[in-house]
C-alpha cells in the first residue's frame, strides 16, 4: 500500500515538474539574469515542492505555491551569488555580452533588457517580472512578494525608472 | 507610471524569457533532492519546537536584560576518508575526477550538450551557467568555478596553464593530489573536482609547476559554499588568522537562525545558518574600518540569510566602545544585544523582517557604552 501511494505521488509530482519546469525557470532567469543559476533555482524550488506536496496538493492555486517557493529560494541566496557573480564576471558580464554579441538584432533586443533588469535591485527585479512577464495584477504580486500594493506600486515605478535611464535601452525614451 | 513604458516592457520582456532554450526538467535530481528536503523538514521542525520552547522559558526569565551569548556553533566530525584519482584510459568521456567519501562513491564528468557543457555530479547536473572559463594563462593558480552541495561538498576549479598539481588540505589530516583534467577542449581552462562531506573540510589548496610550489591559499568555507580567496607565495605566512564569531543567535518566525562572521587571508567572510541548514554568505575582502563618531553601520557582507517566510537576519559593524546595542521594533519591542569580536572588528546580528510594514521590522539602533550612556541612535531599517 505505501509503495502505491509513493508511486502515485511520485507520478502526479513528475507530471507536475515536467508542466512547470519552462515556466519557473524563465522565471528564475528574469530574477537572476543567468540561466544555469535559474535552472538551479527552479531545481531547488521543485526539490522543496516535494517536500510540501501534501500541502501543494490541496492549495487552491498551486502555482501561486510554486512561485513563492522560487522567490523564497531566489531570496536566500541572491546575496551569496551576488558576490559570485562579482568574482567571476557572471553577472550581467560575461553572460550579458554573450548574448549582446550576438549578430540578430532579436537577441541584442533580449540581451539588452536581460542586462538592464540586472541593474535593478532583487526586489525591483521580482516586481518587474512578475507584474509585466506573467502579467500578474499588483494585488497578486503584493501577495506574492508578502508586501502591499503601494509598495509593489513604488517597487515598479522606481524600477521602470532605472529601465528608462539605462545604457541598454536608453532608446525607450525615443522610441 | 507612463502606460507606454509599460507596453514597450512587456513587448521586450515576453521574447527574452518566452524564447530561452531550456534543457529538459532533471527529474530524477529533484526528487532525489526532494526526499532530502523533506527529512531536513521533519528535523528542523523537531528542532524549532525544542528551541522555541526553551526560548520562551529563558525570555520570561531574562528579558529584558541583555541577551547572554549565542550559542557555539557545532564542532565538525574529522571522521572521515576521502578519495579522488584523476581519470585513467579506461575512464568515461569528460571524467575530471572520481572517488570515494567514506567508501561511496562520487565523480564529477563535463557532458557537452549541445549547445554547452554539463556538470555531472554524484548522480546529478550541477549548472553550469552560461560561462565556461576560457583559456587560462594569467590570475591566480586555481579559480573556484563551481560548488554544488548534493549531499556532499563538490568543488569544481579551473587551474592556470603553468599548473600541473593541486594539493588539497583537509581538516582530518588528509592531503588530496589532483591534477588539472582538459575536459572541456583545449580551448578551455583545465579542471580539477574533488568532493569533502562538508566544504568546511578544507583547510588549503597548494599549486605546484614543473619548478616546485607556486603557491598556496585558505579558502573561506562555509556551510553551503566555499570560495577560493588570496593566494600566497610558498612560506608566505597566511594572515590574519582565520577567526569565526557567532554575532548572533535566536528563534524568529520558528526558525532557530545564527549568523557567522569570519576574518582571515580572504578578507571577511559571512554566512547566516537557518535551523542548522545553512543559509545566504556573501565575502568582502575589505571591510573599512568605521569613521571617528559613527557606532553603527550595516554589515552588508554579513546578512541577508531568509529566516522563513518573510525574516531575514541583519548584521551591523559597531564601534569598539559600543557594550551593547538595542533594538526596538515597529510595534515598540526592545532586545538588546552585545557586540561580538572578530578579526579586531566588532559586529552585532539579529533578526528582523523582510517587509518593512511588520510589527516585527527592527526600525532603531540605540548604542550604549559600558555605563550605559548613549552614544547614539538611529535607524535600522533595510534600504528598500
Amino acid at each position: 500500500m505505501e509503495r502505491d501511494g509513493s508511486g502515485s505521488r511520485d507520478a502526479d509530482f513528475s507530471e507536475l515538474v515536467f508542466s512547470r519546469w519552462p515556466k519557473l525557470v524563465r522565471l528564475a532567469y528574469g530574477f537572476t539574469g543567468d540561466v544555469g543559476l535559474a535552472e538551479d533555482l527552479a531545481q531547488t524550488a521543485l526539490a522543496n515542492a516535494y517536500a510540501y506536496w501534501s500541502r501543494l496538493r490541496r492549495a487552491d492555486d498551486p502555482d501561486r505555491y510554486l512561485i513563492r517557493i522560487l522567490i523564497n529560494t531566489h531570496r536566500s541566496s541572491f546575496r551569496k551569488r551576488r558576490l559570485a557573480e562579482s568574482l567571476s564576471g557572471m553577472w550581467s558580464g560575461e553572460h550579458a555580452s554573450a548574448l549582446t554579441a550576438d549578430p540578430t538584432s532579436a537577441v541584442d533586443d533580449r540581451g539588452a533588457i536581460i542586462t538592464a533588469l540586472a541593474g535593478l535591485p532583487p526586489r525591483q527585479r521580482e516586481v518587474v517580472v512578475l507584474r509585466y512577464w506573467l502579467d500578474l495584477t499588483e494585488a497578486q504580486v503584493a501577495s506574492l512578494l508578502d508586501c502591499s500594493v503601494g509598495t509593489v506600486k513604488s517597487q515598479a515605478s522606481r524600477a521602470l525608472a532605472k529601465l528608462r535611464l539605462s545604457p541598454e535601452l536608453q532608446e525607450w525614451g525615443s522610441r | 507610471m507612463m502606460p507606454d513604458t509599460e507596453q514597450q516592457l512587456r513587448a521586450r520582456l515576453g521574447p527574452a524569457l518566452d524564447e530561452l532554450q531550456l534543457r529538459p526538467a532533471p527529474l530524477a535530481a529533484i526528487v532525489r533532492d526532494g526526499r532530502k528536503a523533506k527529512v531536513r523538514k521533519r528535523i528542523s521542525l523537531a528542532a524549532s519546537l525544542a528551541a522555541g520552547a526553551a526560548v520562551v522559558t529563558a525570555a520570561a526569565l531574562t528579558l529584558p536584560s541583555v541577551l547572554s551569548g549565542p550559542a557555539p556553533a557545532p564542532p565538525l566530525s574529522t571522521h572521515y576518508h576521502v578519495t579522488a584519482n584523476s581519470p585513467g584510459p579506461l575512464s568515461p568521456p569528460g571524467q575530471i575526477a572520481s572517488g570515494k567519501i567514506n567508501g561511496v562513491a562520487w565523480s564529477v564528468r563535463a557532458k557537452f550538450e549541445r549547445p554547452d557543457y554539463f556538470f555531472t555530479g554524484i548522480g546529478t547536473f550541477i549548472p553550469q551557467g552560461t560561462s565556461l572559463p576560457g583559456r587560462y594563462t594569467t590570475g591566480d593558480p586555481v579559480d573556484g568555478f563551481l560548488t554544488a552541495l548534493a549531499g556532499t561538498a563538490i568543488q569544481l576549479d579551473a587551474v592556470r596553464a603553468d599548473v600541473t598539481l593541486v594539493r588539497v588540505g583537509l581538516t582530518n589530516g588528509q592531503v588530496l593530489s589532483l591534477r588539472p583534467v582538459a575536459a572541456i577542449g583545449a580551448g578551455n581552462a583545465r579542471l580539477i573536482a574533488f568532493a569533502t562531506p562538508d566544504f568546511r573540510d578544507v583547510l588549503s589548496l597548494t599549486a605546484f609547476g614543473k619548478q616546485g610550489e607556486i603557491g598556496y591559499e585558505i579558502p573561506w568555507t562555509g556551510h553551503t559554499w566555499f570560495m577560493v580567496g588570496q593566494w600566497l607565495k610558498p612560506g608566505q605566512p597566511a594572515l590574519p588568522r582565520p577567526q569565526t564569531a557567532v554575532t548572533g543567535s535566536g528563534t524568529a518566525f520558528g526558525h532557530s537562525w545564527r549568523q557567522l562572521v569570519s576574518s582571515g587571508p580572504w578578507g571577511w567572510c559571512g554566512e547566516g545558518d537557518i535551523d542548522g541548514g545553512g543559509g545566504a554568505g556573501v565575502c568582502a575582502a575589505v571591510l573599512p574600518a568605521l569613521r571617528p563618531g559613527v557606532y553603527y553601520q550595516d554589515a552588508g557582507f554579513a546578512g541577508g540569510s531568509v529566516i522563513g517566510k518573510s525574516g531575514l537576519i541583519m548584521s551591523a559593524q559597531v564601534a569598539d566602545s559600543v557594550a551593547v546595542i538595542e533594538f526596538t521594533t515597529r510595534s515598540g519591542q526592545h532586545t538588546w544585544v552585545r557586540p561580538r569580536r572578530v578579526g579586531g572588528r566588532a559586529f552585532v546580528s539579529f533578526a528582523s523582517t523582510t517587509d518593512a510594514k511588520a510589527p516585527q521590522t527592527v526600525i532603531r539602533w540605540a548604542a550604549y557604552d559600558g555605563h550605559h550612556h548613549l552614544l547614539g541612535s538611529g535607524s535600522a531599517e533595510q534600504a528598500p
